[in-house]
Parts: structure tokens; sequence; C-alpha cells
């Protein structure tokens, strides 16, 4: 019994340290939960179909080259073929997203990561957009 | 006999803060990890409850040398037969013709890897893009279902296609393709450092394959790092 009282300590320990904000202090803690602003929530696709382009980029310091966020966009889209006439606005409660509308009617139909670099370029390297037709 | 009770006392006293030790390391790990946050669609393979097996095929457009095509079933192995063993992505090889690279435009196209000009490697360097389409009718775990990918790498990059060490001015092939493939799962629609976690992506070996970034001359996001692996096996 004497033995195993510090074991039982221990492990009484160990649990209110598990659920402590402690080892997330201590920088050991892996990725939190968070929450995605890419999320099928967001968005409801007419044609029940979305892609999803994202772009592996260099590091950071280099110009974005392009000089809006509609043209960043466009380029990011253009990658794969996809030529639409979207307009891109900020995102109003989350910080690097973009809301993408469509048409005269301005139907939200996508969000973009869009990131704005010190010489005043942009570019957009997560780009989530409806297809605008069903499929094949 | 005092002796003995204290050796015991002692053994018992390691035994404890080891277990301290070991379930503060090991308890965030194990509940922090949610895939719906990093996941936005899945292949089939956890909703019908067996393995899913997603197959791809050498646009005409991509270098037919076989160092070329080996990096990047290199990058897809990283991937498959984790955990579980729920995904596994395989090469057909070389197709007759290119595919659609707009994984939406053409659903019944293969999986596809293509390789064309993007943008060159000044400016802002996109090294490569990955492509999917996804079905946004929700599956059971509450994501969208994976339909088809395209993985397109840019022919204005001088890539490195070895297995050692790239010099400063080759980007990883290898490396590329294991990031890409991580996207080509259906995961990752933001990086890790797009989302709060850039102490996750180091210049260093500690850096993860799911960072926005790639630096020429480096290798070390060919293999997945601890939260690469640990939130695609809890997807798969």
């Amino acid at each position: 019994m004497r033995m195993l009282r510090p074991v039982l300590m221990a492990a009484v320990v160990a649990g209110v340290l598990a659920w402590s904000p402690l080892p997330r202090a201590l920088g050991i803690s892996p990725a939190p939960e968070i929450s995605m602003p890419m999320s099928l929530e967001d968005i409801d696709c007419a044609s029940g179909l979305a892609r999803n382009v994202n772009a592996l980029l260099t590091g950071d310091g280099r110009g974005g080259g392009y000089e809006t966020p509609d043209a960043a966009v466009a380029a990011t889209l253009a990658i794969v073929g996809v030529d639409e006439n979207l307009t891109v606005d900020p995102a109003t409660d989350s910080p690097e997203t973009y809301v993408l509308r469509r048409g005269t009617d301005h139907v939200v139909t996508g969000l973009a990561s869009v990131k704005k670099l010190e010489d005043g370029t942009y570019y957009a390297d997560s780009v989530m957009s409806c297809a605008l037709e069903v499929a094949s | 006999m005092k002796a003995a009770q204290k050796d015991s006392h002692r053994a018992a006293m390691t035994i404890a803060t080891s277990l301290v030790l070991l379930l503060v390391l090991l308890a965030p790990i194990a509940k922090a990890h949610t895939p719906e946050n990093w996941f936005y669609a899945q292949w089939n393979a956890p909703v019908l409850g067996g393995p899913a097996l997603v197959q791809y095929g050498f646009a005409p457009s991509f270098p037919s040398s076989s160092a070329w095509e080996t990096r990047v079933n290199n990058g897809s192995s990283v991937w498959t037969n984790r955990s579980a063993g729920d995904l596994t992505f395989q090469s057909t090889g070389d197709l007759a013709t290119e595919p659609d690279r707009d994984p939406c435009r053409t659903t019944t196209d293969p999986n596809s890897v293509h390789y064309a000009y993007i943008d060159g490697n000044s400016g802002t360097n996109t090294l490569a893009a990955t492509a999917v389409c996804y079905s946004t009718a929700t599956s059971a775990a509450g994501q969208g279902r994976m339909l088809r990918f395209s993985m397109t790498y840019d022919s204005g990059n001088t890539f490195y296609t070895g297995t050692g060490q790239p010099s400063s001015s080759q980007v990883d092939l290898y490396s590329v393709a294991s990031h890409e493939f991580g996207h080509a799962a259906g995961g990752w629609g933001a990086h890790w450092d797009q989302q709060g976690q850039a102490s996750l992506c180091p210049t260093h070996s500690g850096r993860h394959t799911m960072c926005s970034t790639l630096e020429p001359g480096t290798n070390f996001m060919r293999s997945l790092n601890t939260h690469d692996a640990h939130t695609f096996e809890t997807q798969y």
C-alpha cells in the first residue's frame, strides 16, 4: 500500500496537468483545435461540387506580384485553367480570408486565403470555389 | 529490511515520476487532433468502412524520366498505408492523353500529375499546386466526398530529382510531392502556418510537410512530421 501511494498520487497529478494549460504553456502542445475559415458550412454550392486549389510557394520575402486580391485569386484559379469573373472582398471576421462572389447578383461562391506582402502586392495560396456546373 | 523498503519506495517514486511525465506529454496529443478542422473532404474509405485505393497517372506533359516519376511516387508513399491503412495512393504510370486540370470540369478524368508553366521562379514563386474536386454533400463524417485531384508542377522551376541534398538553387521534387499529396488526401485547405501554427514551420528538420512554403536547397519536408502524421491518421 505504501508503495502504491506515490503511483496513485502521480496518476492524480498527471490527470490534472493533462487538462490544464500547463503543457501548452511549456510549448509541448500539438496543434490545438481551430476554426477553419475554409469550411463547407461557409458556402452552399448550388452545383454540389467545389474545387480547392492550393499552391505551394517559396518562402517569405518574395514579391506577390499581383496588384489586387482579385488578380491574385484569378491567377491561382488560372493554374488549373479556370477563368471566372469573380468579385473578391475581405471577410469581415477572419483576416486574410476573402469572400468570392460571382455574377451581377453577387452570389457567394467561394473563399480564398490572400496575403498582402510588404511591397503592397498580393498572392492567393488557397482558393476554394464552387464549380459552375455539375460535372459529367 | 529498512533498506529494502527504502529501495522499493525509491523505485515506486521513479515509476511515479515517469508516469507523470509520460501522461503530461501524451495527453494533449491524444485529444488535440480533430481532423474535421484540417480535412474538408475525404476519400470513401472511412465512410464505407474499407480501405480506399486512390490511383493517379502521369499526363503526357510530365517528364517521362523515371527519376521524376519515382520522386512523385515517393511523395505519395509517405501518406500510404499509415495507421489502419485506410488510404493508398497508387501510380498507374503514363496516361495517353492530357486530362483536364480543373478537377471539377470533368470528374470522370483520372487523377493526374502535370508539368506546366505557372509563374517561373521569380516573384511569388509557385512551385506546384494541387486542385481537388469534392462533392459538398457531406459524408457520414460530416465532410465533403473527394471525387478527383490534379497536381501541377511548375515547369519554370529547377527541380532536384535525386534523393540527396539539392543545391541552393534547386527545388526538391520529393519534398514538393510529399506536400502535394497531403492536399490530394483532402486535407489542409489552409496550411499549418496559415492557421496559427507557425511554430510547426521552423527552417530546420522540424519543419512540417504541410507548411505553406518550401525553401530551395532544403529536403526536410520529404517525410511527415509529428502533427502531419497524427492529423492524417485521425482522418484515415
